[in-house]
């Protein structure tokens, strides 16, 4: 089993499309950092764009997959079939959302070592993967290991604003605080319903104020 | 100014006194444009043509250096460089 969650009755859906929108935002600014990784060729926009082209695929499946599980729910299947078919969809869903997850988030975390040694990277990936394999409460201990990455990514930032005291670099660490609380409250999403949306409006606050960062460097670039 | 944005900077420095002379520069120009010293201009000049900025031209009269469009690019973009590197404190 890959975990699961308790969804409120009246978020049934919204969960679906508030991760197709964390997916989008994720792949457009993969792509931008792509574009600045091509013109600068310079380590740190290479990672920083397969990191968010990585977490944007885990949403992409993750909200495909928990699509499929609606759609099989209202569907004309028998009772016994749909519920095989959910629990398949919704194991499926889970697994490669955190497959994809921890792979671009361990990334980011790679990147803020600033270390040429990318068998650090598969060392922390692989060390991730194998807690995961071998424990029976994945979802639980998946937020478990992302909230304590983020904790991590936080810290990178709360130094680089106070080196720096740009606004902007302070908007980025605001995104990752929000990301951080956000995966801290999914812990707790197998324990009663509210977890799980009050953990996605948090990460759509963490999301909106990544895209407003990159809208910010657009419009200057243009001015 | 943090460390990346000096590392972008020098870059910058390097293709633009290549650019300001229309190509095929000798290294002592670059060398007194880019402020550096002669091994970290070595290391520069090195990393820029292994990356494709810039190419290196040998002759009688001794090397000289020409932007390839990678070069280009990188200056008339740089603003959006230093723009996306800073905002997202990729230092």
């Amino acid at each position: 089993m890959a975990g699961y969650y308790i969804i409120p009755p009246w978020f049934f859906g919204y969960d679906v499309m508030f991760e197709l929108l964390f997916a989008v935002v994720t792949l457009v600014v993969g792509i931008y950092a792509l574009r600045v990784y091509r013109l600068s060729q310079q380590e740190q926009p290479k990672f920083f764009s397969i990191a968010f082209l990585l977490i944007s695929i885990s949403y992409f499946a993750k909200s495909v997959l928990n699509f499929l599980v609606i759609k099989e729910l209202n569907g004309p299947a028998s009772v016994l079939l749909r519920l095989n078919n959910v629990t398949l969809f919704n194991t499926l869903g889970m697994l490669f959302h955190i497959v994809f997850f921890i792979s671009g988030l361990a990334l980011l975390v790679y990147m803020t070592f600033k270390i040429k040694s990318i068998k650090v990277y598969f060392l922390i990936t692989i060390t991730l993967f194998l807690s995961l394999i071998f424990n029976e409460q994945r979802g639980y201990v998946f937020y478990l290991l992302t909230s304590v990455m983020l904790i991590y990514i936080c810290s990178f930032y709360i130094i680089n604003y106070i080196k720096n005291k740009q606004h902007r670099t302070l908007l980025v660490l605001l995104a990752f605080v929000f990301l951080l609380i956000g995966h801290a409250t999914y812990i707790f999403a197998e324990t009663g319903p509210l977890p799980y949306a009050i953990g996605h409006f948090l990460e759509f606050v963490a999301y909106s104020l990544i895209l407003l960062n990159l809208i910010l460097v657009v419009r200057k670039v243009r001015k | 100014m943090n460390r990346k944005r000096d590392r972008l900077q020098v870059i910058h420095d390097i293709l633009n006194a290549i650019r300001e002379k229309n190509g095929n520069v000798r290294p002592t120009h670059i060398l007194y444009k880019s402020n550096l010293s002669h091994q970290m201009m070595e290391e520069y000049l090195g990393e820029l043509i292994g990356k494709g900025f810039i190419e290196i031209h040998s002759s009688k009269e001794g090397k000289t250096y020409s932007l390839t469009q990678k070069g280009f690019d990188y200056l008339n973009k740089y603003k959006l460089i230093t723009e996306f590197v800073d905002s997202f404190g990729l230092t």
